[in-house]
């Protein structure tokens, strides 16, 4: 049922942190907090490891199972698989989001005369290949996707402070609207992207060599992905100021397009671009495969292959639905789905599950193992 | 058999998919623009747009071919005006490398933020377009004027305003994106350079001057635009604008000038300039403290000193601190009194040292401002003299 290829330590980190940065880079978090997004940052990562110590102490409790194997041990069978088929939902609905969120950038900056549905069936076929070859091929490609990232982000930092755009003093003043506003901010994006979607990390555990003890990935991945958007955070607000922040669809894109070092580094949006789309593509395969994986265990086949084809479908058809309205979608993104969807999966069900198996060993009861 | 049936459709399938030929946009099909100019229309805007020729603009003999071609077209609104440009370009217009955007001052008074949505909206543009203001003349006849050194007007303007920024004066606001982002702020106005042509306008707008040594015409950088509210309410001139000059402290390297007799000068070339912004509040009122610290060097000498006596220098630096206050209070009477405008943002000052402060004042800062205590120091330190100490010809000096 798992087949037996294998990622090391190193790559899950990778593929954690590469994944994790995917789409949020792009919009920016916390904005309502203005200068103060800093801080929401620090206090979402902070939220985020708590999330990933709940997930820890689950793959304790049921070592080398992946999320949808700890329903069936703990929940009746159908209440198991009901959920289970929720969470392909899940992830096949975030899917979509991040191919619409892509879609609608390059559309925008680069091929703008390209009907957007083309663009997305060229990336949903790229993602369902990757997906097919199996978990540690895209694996691999996450480290190379990793060796540019890093550099990039530090590039998007000290380029604008070359090119004298930077002012530091747009941060000041430090919390100026008081605590409220960063609270407020915090509290859905740790359950969205990029803290909450962790959960996917649960679905890939069993194809990690050495999985007993996974903590100190989850951790430290968690502090990259933080510190990653620290950096992007940090820079936006110098460079271009919280007030265009809020009103850019895309504040990053903006920010690189000020980079203009020695009149020689110059107009490289375009890699700020090509970042963002090569990390979403990460996420992408990496939804589609637990969502892939998933189904293989609810409907309790032997490949997981079998079922990429109908779920890039129906991601594909979400997605071209998601970018119809453009107001909608960002409604939809920043009001619905923290609360709607992001709590109950990536919290909800998770507590369920904890508290089910105590109540359970709490009066003996059985649990398959 | 079944292999190389995989083979060939995997090989079509990407060949095709790799050309890259539905968003493809031939060079040869682009209209560059390097300038955009608007002016006022009876039917709402007229747009000129300066277009780059590149085969001339990049060959040798540059001066002596029109490397750049104006285009003008008229509109209700900006984006309507810009696509009906279509019915004259062979090209579509294609605005990544707009390095200036000259706005005519009818414009600015009335309707700027209209005019400016587009703009600001498409992301084709770059925010990094020079924004200037355009006074005496139309903007598109700014536009119009070819000059030797560089063929591409709107390169030209941006560059003499770029140099302008190193060496003489500084403005706020120079490119599109920080004028937008001072008319946002509460605490600040946006402050534009205004631009003209001096000379004669006609005969400038033919081949350049590759007759005459001399320009008929020429672009000229002069007076500050205060936008009060995204509105041009006034300008600022050339006395004035070295009071706003010391006040920003952006540039670092330019000249001041102080009378030491009738009719010869002192002059300093600035080497570092900073300014120290100190928001106190005294018996319940806002006061804020600016120090001028500016380390000089000494450009030229008009009358007789002795430069090597360091008590004759402290006495040059009192002279120039002096006149550096000086300069600046005409300057912040003037924007107080006349203009009531902040164009130098005492209002971010204060947000940033005393936020809660703010809050009381934000919401009429211009009001405010009009009744602001500032109170201007200024250190200048003469280190270096150039090249000789003492002018041998001292003595020819009046003193």
């Amino acid at each position: 049922m798992i087949e037996n290829t294998k990622i090391n330590k190193m790559q899950l980190y990778i593929l954690t942190v590469v994944t994790g940065t995917g789409s949020s880079m792009l919009y920016g978090i916390g904005e309502k907090a203005k200068q103060d997004a800093w801080i929401v940052v620090i206090l979402a990562m902070l939220g985020g490891m708590v999330l990933i110590l709940l997930y820890c102490w689950l793959l304790k409790l049921f070592p080398d199972a992946t999320l949808f194997h700890m329903f069936e041990n703990t929940f009746n069978k159908y209440i198991a698989k009901v959920i289970s088929f929720l969470y392909v939902l899940y992830f096949a609905i975030i899917a979509s989001h991040v191919i619409g969120d892509i879609t609608t950038l390059t559309s925008l900056y680069i091929l703008s005369e390209t009907p957007e549905i083309v663009i997305e069936i060229i990336i949903t076929l790229v993602a369902m290949y990757g997906v097919f070859l199996g978990i540690e091929t895209f694996a691999r490609f996450g480290i190379l996707v990793f060796i540019f990232i890093v550099p990039l982000v530090f590039f998007f930092f000290i380029g604008p402070i070359l090119s004298n755009r930077a002012n530091f003093q747009q941060l000041l003043p430090v919390l100026e609207n008081g605590w409220l506003p960063i609270i407020k901010e915090t509290f859905p994006i740790i359950f969205t992207n990029p803290f909450g979607e962790i959960v996917v990390f649960l679905m890939i555990i069993p194809y990690v060599t050495n999985n007993k003890k996974v903590l100190h990935i989850g951790i430290l991945s968690m502090l990259s992905i933080g510190v990653l958007f620290l950096i992007i955070t940090i820079t936006n607000i110098i460079t271009i100021g919280p007030t265009f922040i809020e009103i850019s669809l895309y504040p990053t894109i903006e920010t690189v397009r000020g980079i203009n070092i020695l009149n020689f580094i110059q107009k490289v949006e375009g890699t700020a671009v090509f970042l963002f789309l090569i990390l979403n593509y990460m996420k992408i395969m990496l939804l589609l495969f637990a969502a892939s994986t998933g189904a293989n265990i609810l409907f309790n086949t032997k490949n997981y292959r079998k079922y990429i084809i109908p779920i890039s479908v129906i991601v594909f058809v979400l997605s071209h639905l998601s970018i119809q309205d453009v107001v909608l979608h960002f409604f939809i993104d920043t009001k619905i789905v923290p609360y709607a969807i992001g709590i109950p999966f990536d919290l909800g069900f998770i507590l369920l599950l904890l508290g089910v198996y105590y109540i359970k060993k709490l009066f003996k009861l059985k649990i398959k193992q | 058999m079944k292999r190389i049936i995989k083979i060939i459709l995997a090989m079509i399938i990407t060949l095709t998919s790799l050309t890259s030929c539905w968003g493809s946009r031939e060079l040869d099909d682009m209209a560059l623009v390097s300038g955009l100019a608007i002016d006022d229309h009876p039917e709402g805007y007229e747009i000129t747009v300066q277009i780059m020729l590149p085969r001339v603009a990049a060959s040798e003999h540059a001066a002596s071919s029109l490397a750049v071609r104006n285009f003008s077209e008229h509109g209700e609104s900006v984006f309507q005006t810009i696509r009906r440009l279509i019915r004259r370009l062979s090209r579509k217009a294609f605005f990544s490398h707009t390095q200036v955007i000259i706005v005519h001052e009818d414009v600015a008074r009335e309707k700027l933020f209209e005019a400016m949505d587009f703009f600001f909206r498409d992301p084709e543009l770059r925010g990094d377009a020079v924004f200037l203001i355009a006074k005496d003349v139309k903007a598109k006849d700014v536009l119009s004027i070819l000059t030797a050194m560089d063929p591409i007007t709107g390169v030209s303007v941006r560059k003499i305003l770029e140099s302008m920024q190193k060496y003489f004066q500084a403005n706020r606001d120079l490119d599109f994106h920080a004028v937008v982002a001072s008319i946002l702020s509460d605490g600040i106005d946006a402050s534009v350079r205004g631009v003209t042509v001096k000379g004669d306008l006609e005969k400038a707008k033919k081949i350049p001057d590759s007759q005459e040594s001399e320009p008929m015409a020429y672009i000229v950088i002069e007076d500050l635009a205060i936008l009060k509210e995204g509105k041009l309410i006034g300008w600022l001139k050339d006395d004035d604008i070295k009071g706003y000059n010391n006040l920003i402290a952006k540039v670092q390297n330019t000249i001041i000038t102080v009378p030491c007799s009738e009719t010869n000068f002192f002059n300093l070339e600035t080497t570092r300039f900073k300014n120290k912004y100190k928001v106190v509040e005294e018996n319940g009122k806002v006061k804020v403290k600016v120090k001028h610290n500016v380390t000089a060097s000494i450009g030229e000498i008009g009358c007789d000193i002795n430069i090597t006596d360091s008590k004759e220098i402290k006495r040059l630096e009192k002279i120039f601190a002096e006149e550096f206050v000086m300069n600046s209070y005409r300057t912040l009477e003037k924007l107080q009194k006349e203009f009531k405008t902040d164009i130098i943002g005492f209002g971010e000052v204060i947000h940033r040292q005393k936020p809660k402060l703010w809050k009381t004042l934000k919401d009429d800062w211009n009001k405010h401002f009009e009744t602001l205590d500032v109170e201007i120091t200024a250190k200048v330190k003469i280190d270096k003299t150039g090249k000789n100490t003492n002018n041998p010809l001292d003595k020819y000096l009046k003193k």
